[in-house]
């Protein structure tokens, strides 16, 4: 137990997020470096300014017009997306443990809210995999590494919630917590949960394109 | 004096003499009862105190300190000062939210002193749950 919890939370930190890094950083360049050759266009009328604009429209609910033809989807996939990166950064016992070890602290959520937050984020994932089941548009592309990354961002919050209720055993449910943990930071950069990357990427393409190019709006 | 008198004086006076190292030591002290905190996020932390003093006295070579000095200490910016802190509740010197940034909080204080010796003697509770037990 010591030595294992001791290495999870310490070296194997670093691992994590080594990994997570320069696995983006290499994906970023690796598609750069396709977009060379494949559409060599884009680097003439890339343009930071519709980049931005169009990064900025896409993170407002409902700006866009695909957002407010999808309502249910709107509120669902922006209060998880919000829940799962605020939660882990501002829960309690995560920054009393980067207290410990680095020496940095800042504001935290109260418990029940970030039980709460967890819950939406579990309920989000909920309503994601019967989207894929049932909605036809997305289960026809769907495959089942989509169902798998699911399951990878479902991990840490549910052994989360069950440490923080200490359910079950709470020696190895505080291990399988951490260990979810950075297989999700770990899995970030190869699936595709790297669209924490390719979203500003994409837009900024898609952006530069339909309003430098084409003027028109591209939300 | 009255026969009856001198045997009940004779036996409060021994009473009184085996129930005074109870007054020093925290025999039923289970648990870390802080007061200082304005609101609990989590149960308070478990703490059989006499079951590390025991620990603590048997294992350690303290070299003169006092066994109780090993976590009452009392140095504070002083590092030479060997007195102890029995009886000063820590938030004294550890404040919940100290406004001098090289004060230890009262947390970090706490964790410090049990996560750091179990730690290093790989021994004891060192994740949140295991002393902040439902």
């Amino acid at each position: 137990m010591h030595t294992v919890y001791i290495f999870l939370t310490g070296p194997m930190v670093w691992v994590s997020l080594l990994i997570l890094v320069f696995g983006l950083i290499g994906k970023f360049i690796y598609l750069t470096s396709m977009a060379k050759k494949r559409d060599p266009w884009i680097f003439n009328y890339f343009q930071f300014k519709y980049a931005i604009k169009s990064i900025l429209i896409w993170l407002v609910p409902f700006a866009t017009m695909n957002m407010r033809r999808n309502p249910v989807m709107t509120v669902v996939t922006f209060v998880f997306h919000i829940c799962l990166i605020i939660v882990p950064i501002f829960a309690l016992a995560h920054v009393i443990m980067w207290e410990e070890a680095w020496g940095i602290s800042w504001w935290t959520l109260p418990e029940t809210v970030a039980v709460t937050m967890s819950f939406l984020v579990l309920g989000g994932i909920l309503f994601f995999i019967i989207r894929r089941m049932k909605l036809p548009e997305a289960r026809y592309v769907t495959r089942v590494q989509d169902y798998f990354i699911l399951l990878i961002v479902a991990l840490p919050f549910l052994t989360g919630l069950l440490a923080y209720y200490q359910i079950f055993n709470y020696q190895l449910m505080i291990i399988l917590h951490v260990a979810a943990g950075h297989i999700m930071l770990i899995a970030i950069p190869f699936t595709w949960l790297s669209h924490l990357l390719l979203f500003p990427m994409l837009r900024g393409y898609v952006g530069s394109e339909f309003q430098g190019v084409r003027n028109v709006k591209d939300w | 004096m009255p026969k009856k008198l001198a045997y009940l004086m004779g036996a409060i006076a021994i009473t009184v003499f085996f129930l005074a190292p109870a007054l020093y030591s925290q025999t039923d002290m289970t648990h870390v009862i802080e007061d200082a905190y304005p609101s609990k996020e989590r149960p308070p932390s478990v703490f059989p105190h006499d079951e590390h003093t025991y620990e603590i006295a048997e294992e350690f070579d303290l070299d003169g300190m006092s066994d109780c000095y090993f976590c009452h200490h009392y140095d504070g910016p002083d590092q030479d000062h060997m007195d102890m802190s029995v009886g000063i509740p820590c938030s004294d010197c550890h404040p919940v939210d100290p406004v001098d940034p090289d004060v230890t909080a009262l947390t970090m204080a706490y964790h410090e002193l049990c996560k750091g010796c179990h730690i290093q003697e790989k021994a004891g509770p060192i994740a949140c749950g295991e002393c902040h037990v439902r």
